[in-house]
């Protein structure tokens, strides 16, 4: 439960803050909620991982009909139907190390969050 | 032990992100800054367009007096509505930013040496070159000359405060994708910028000399065979005007100082015009058109580039109504029409880039001979701000000639692109736009200087008419050719021929213009200049022009489209003839003497001939081509070596120097078709294999034309990436049609759907049929409009 609704929170604070702030907000975004809802590393590092790479990856069909992808699918000589999986696997990476970090570092004993 | 983890996650974390944050270089291969270019928010994606989506918008802004409204046609064409010329500007400033941003970056970038400040070391030899060519030191003395004409340079503030007003309000996530790939930034746009533009115009066009070589070649094959080898006149060729000409001849008689040079320099080190460049245009009267009014016709010929190098665009105030093309960065309508009058240019070949040699009289070459005193060279320092480098430095001397441009040659660059505007230059494409008879149009390109263009026009009251407009060297005879001595003011230009004097025709009987960089003029012209000088296009347009006694508009679209080369006519007329019997049997003779001479992509008979004919050239100035690997030495035209064939006999040039026996004319043409028959049958369009590059070179916003016929000397002038940059043909009358077609979009932007859509159209030959439309409601369908108000 807990985990579901820090991923559904997750998705909609990157893409609410991703309209104004710069694309690596969701660095600070993850830890900040890996450290304060006590996720495990494993689930810090997963959720993280999954709720970044889903914002990005609809934020990616919402705005491109496929002209874009065509065009980088060209640039990084790969299929072009791959490149929104390319850049969500990038953003992933990035919130899946900071969501891991934040909640390995986050103080074990202390119980932010009811549950 | 947990700690120490989340310590070591958190660090592959930053590191990810300063990787994804920053471009990187990996073994030679460049990297994008990842993150920037792929998140969704403010990377490529944000790129996209749809076209379904398209809406109009309203700006605001204290520089237009009334409100302005920009339609765009369903071909993505701006028409712009303005109450006023200014306002109007502002607008073209506005939507050619909108449109071309990043193109009217770099190619500023280009002439001002400021590449390597965004694309980093790898382009500092390129900027170096740039800046001791004086370009920078040329746009300069162009803005300079331009503050004497406040009144006119309110034309380029306007175009330039547009412009402006985009790049302010255009947030990162909306920069073009070029800029996310390179990670930088636009910056603000200067009238500056636009004399940078005209400077690297001036250098594309007006960027020809063969001086070093010209001089190698006299000390090496003395003034006889010299004469022999570089004629400066072609006999045959059908200069753009006939004369009379109606001037007092006030060309020196003197013959120039023909000054030799010891240097030995490769061809390689030389800055070298791109071969290629050129243009046609011609317009017939109205006795000889089929629709009883003047058609006029041009088409550019450039490097092909994405975006491509045209934008266009229609301009309607109170005053005038015109549509056309422009190059991004300058006010007005380059090649159009409107309502009354059809304008366009070629290019004139007129050398205007000449080397004197200085004479030092220190060590340090600060101080030079001139005119029997020593003089001071002012020293420049030139500063790059080479991105991941720092500052680099360089010193360039200025001559009283111009710029120092290779320091191990003592020779100093008198060019016309260095020389403060007389004139305010940038009118002719403003004023142009709002004539409606010729003698207007005639005050309103005087203006113009460099590079100097033949500017040819028509009107619906039937006037036809060409000039050269440009500031035009009085010379010598034979100056300019080589290096001239440089110790003297007399060694330089004695000034500028009158424009009135300038060749040109009006209403000629013959009832045509035309022109196809060929001379400019006949012998009669009491003025010396040499250049470089396309030998077969005039040629070609001024023979089917006089073959017939009407065209429509169809016979001129086959005109712009034929790829007929009359080299191959008269190479093979002469050539085919001398084959032994057993060459004049095989298959590829058999060929070429069925052969209708026309360069199709799908015919093999081009490659042969090509093949055949480049052999046989080379051969024949073997004393030329084989000395070219130690010293630098011009390539003799090939009209030469076709002239030579059909009128020399015998020549000591037939003869071969690395073989032991004296070859004739006929052992030489049989052996080079020998040595270069091709065993592989490839069609022309294969070997040629055409492509339009994007500016950045990236294969991922290229296309790769692979079947195109053309070749240089065909009025299809398409080379591999040189060709045919804009096409059109202007039926004058009540209301004007104009046909058009250009290889690329209106779009600057690879993502967007009007990026190279036109392209396929213009490879067909064919042409977008439009009409001026001096009101909005002329606009049937409209992608989207944005208005322009002035709301305090």
């Amino acid at each position: 439960m807990k985990n579901s609704l820090v991923y559904l929170l997750l998705i909609v604070c990157t893409i609410a803050l991703s309209l104004f702030l710069p694309w690596w907000i969701i660095a600070p975004l993850t830890f900040v909620f890996a450290y304060f809802s006590k996720l495990t590393p494993a689930s810090g590092f997963l959720i993280s991982f999954g709720a970044i790479a889903l914002a990005w990856l609809l934020s990616i069909y919402f705005v491109d009909t496929g002209a874009v992808n065509i065009l980088l699918g060209k640039l990084f000589k790969v299929n072009a139907f791959f490149t929104p999986f390319i850049a969500a696997l990038l953003g992933g990476l990035v919130a899946g190390f900071f969501g891991w970090s934040g909640a390995l570092l986050a103080p074990k004993k202390k119980n932010w969050v009811n549950g | 032990m947990r700690k120490y983890l989340g310590l070591i996650t958190l660090s592959i974390g930053l590191v990810l992100l300063y990787f994804l944050q920053k471009p990187h270089t990996v073994s030679g291969n460049p990297i994008p800054p990842l993150g920037k270019l792929l998140n969704p928010y403010s990377g490529a994606w944000q790129n996209a367009e749809d076209p379904s989506q398209y809406t109009s918008f309203n700006l605001n802004s204290n520089q237009v007096k009334e409100d302005v409204k920009i339609v765009f046609d369903d071909r993505m064409v701006p028409h712009i509505y303005a109450q006023n010329l200014q306002d109007a500007l502002f607008a073209q400033g506005y939507v050619e930013a909108y449109h071309r941003l990043f193109q009217m970056d770099i190619s500023t970038r280009s002439p001002d040496g400021r590449l390597s400040e965004v694309l980093g070391e790898k382009l500092l030899d390129y900027d170096k070159k740039q800046r001791r060519l004086g370009l920078g030191y040329a746009a300069d003395n162009a803005v300079k000359g331009w503050s004497k004409f406040s009144d006119q340079l309110k034309n380029v503030e306007s175009y330039t405060a547009g412009v402006n007003h985009f790049i302010t309000n255009l947030k990162p996530k909306d920069y073009p994708i070029e800029y996310k790939l390179l990670d930088f930034e636009p910056t603000e746009w200067t009238n500056r910028h636009s004399a940078l533009l005209l400077k690297a115009m001036t250098q594309t066009l007006a960027g020809y000399e063969e001086d070093i070589e010209m001089s190698n070649a006299y000390r090496i094959f003395g003034a006889e065979d010299f004469n022999l080898i570089y004629p400066d006149r072609n006999p045959k060729d059908t200069a753009v005007t006939q004369g009379p000409y109606d001037v007092a001849n006030t060309s020196y008689q003197t013959h120039a100082a023909l000054l030799q040079t010891e240097l030995n320099l490769p061809s390689t080190s030389r800055p070298r015009s791109p071969d290629g460049v050129g243009s046609n245009n011609w317009a017939i009267s109205s006795s000889k058109s089929a629709t009883g009014k003047p058609i006029l016709a041009n088409d550019p010929h450039l490097g092909l580039s994405l975006p491509s190098t045209w934008y266009e665009i229609a301009i309607t105030t109170p005053e005038f109504s015109a549509q056309g093309v422009t190059l991004l960065g300058m006010p007005g309508i380059m090649i159009g029409f409107n309502e009354h009058i059809a304008w366009g240019e070629t290019n004139v070949g007129h050398d205007m880039m000449d080397y004197h040699h200085i004479q030092w009289t220190n060590e340090k070459k600060t101080k030079y001979h001139f005119d029997s005193s020593i003089v001071d060279a002012d020293i420049k320092i030139e500063s790059f701000q080479v991105k991941g480098l720092g500052e680099v430095l360089d010193t360039v001397r200025y001559t009283h000639w111009g710029p120092i441009v290779e320091d191990a040659t003592d020779l100093a660059l008198r060019w016309i692109a260095h020389d403060p505007a007389p004139t305010p230059e940038f009118m002719a494409f403003v004023d142009g736009m709002a004539c409606n008879n010729y003698d207007d149009y005639l005050k309103a390109t005087a203006v113009f200087n460099s590079p100097a263009q033949n500017f040819i026009y028509a009107d619906n009251k039937g006037e036809i008419g060409i000039r050269v407009n440009g500031a035009l060297p009085i010379k010598k005879h034979r100056q300019g050719v080589m290096i001239s001595p440089g110790t003297s003011s007399d060694d330089g230009w004695k000034g500028f021929i009158l424009r009135e004097n300038n060749p040109q025709e009006r209403n000629p009987t013959k009832g045509f213009v035309s022109s196809c960089n060929q001379y400019s003029a006949n012998e009669d012209y009491p003025f010396y200049y040499n250049g470089n000088f396309e030998p077969y296009r005039g040629r070609m347009t001024n023979r089917l022009l006089s073959s017939r006694d009407s065209f429509n508009v169809t016979d001129f679209k086959a005109m712009q489209n034929s790829n007929y080369s009359i080299l191959a006519e008269e190479a093979l007329a002469v050539m085919l003839p001398l084959l032994d019997s057993s060459n004049s049997l095989h298959p590829q003779a058999l060929g070429l003497r069925s052969w209708n001479f026309e360069y199709n992509a799908s015919s093999i008979y081009p490659v042969w001939f090509d093949h055949w004919f480049k052999t046989f050239h080379e051969m024949l100035w073997d004393e030329v081509y084989t000395k070219q690997t130690d010293v630098a030495l011009p390539a003799p035209d090939v009209w030469v070596t076709v002239n030579m064939v059909e009128s020399v006999e015998r020549s000591k040039f037939y003869d071969i120097e690395a073989t032991p026996n004296i070859e004739t004319l006929q052992e030489l043409v049989n052996k080079s078709f020998a040595t270069s028959l091709l065993p592989e049958p490839a069609t022309f369009g294969e070997v040629k294999n055409a492509q339009i590059l994007h500016l950045t070179k990236l294969p991922a916003f290229s296309e790769n034309l692979l079947l195109l016929g053309g070749t240089k000397h065909s009025l299809n002038a398409m080379q591999q990436t040189f060709g045919p940059s804009w096409r059109m043909i202007v039926e004058l009358g009540d209301t004007p049609e104009a046909h058009v077609t250009y290889p690329g979009g209106q779009s600057g932007n690879p993502a967007s759907p009007f990026y190279k859509n036109r392209i396929a159209t213009w490879a067909s030959g064919n042409y977008d049929h439009i009409l001026l439309a001096p009101k909005e409601s002329d606009i049937k369908t409209a992608l989207f409009s944005i208005t322009v108000s002035n709301e305090k």
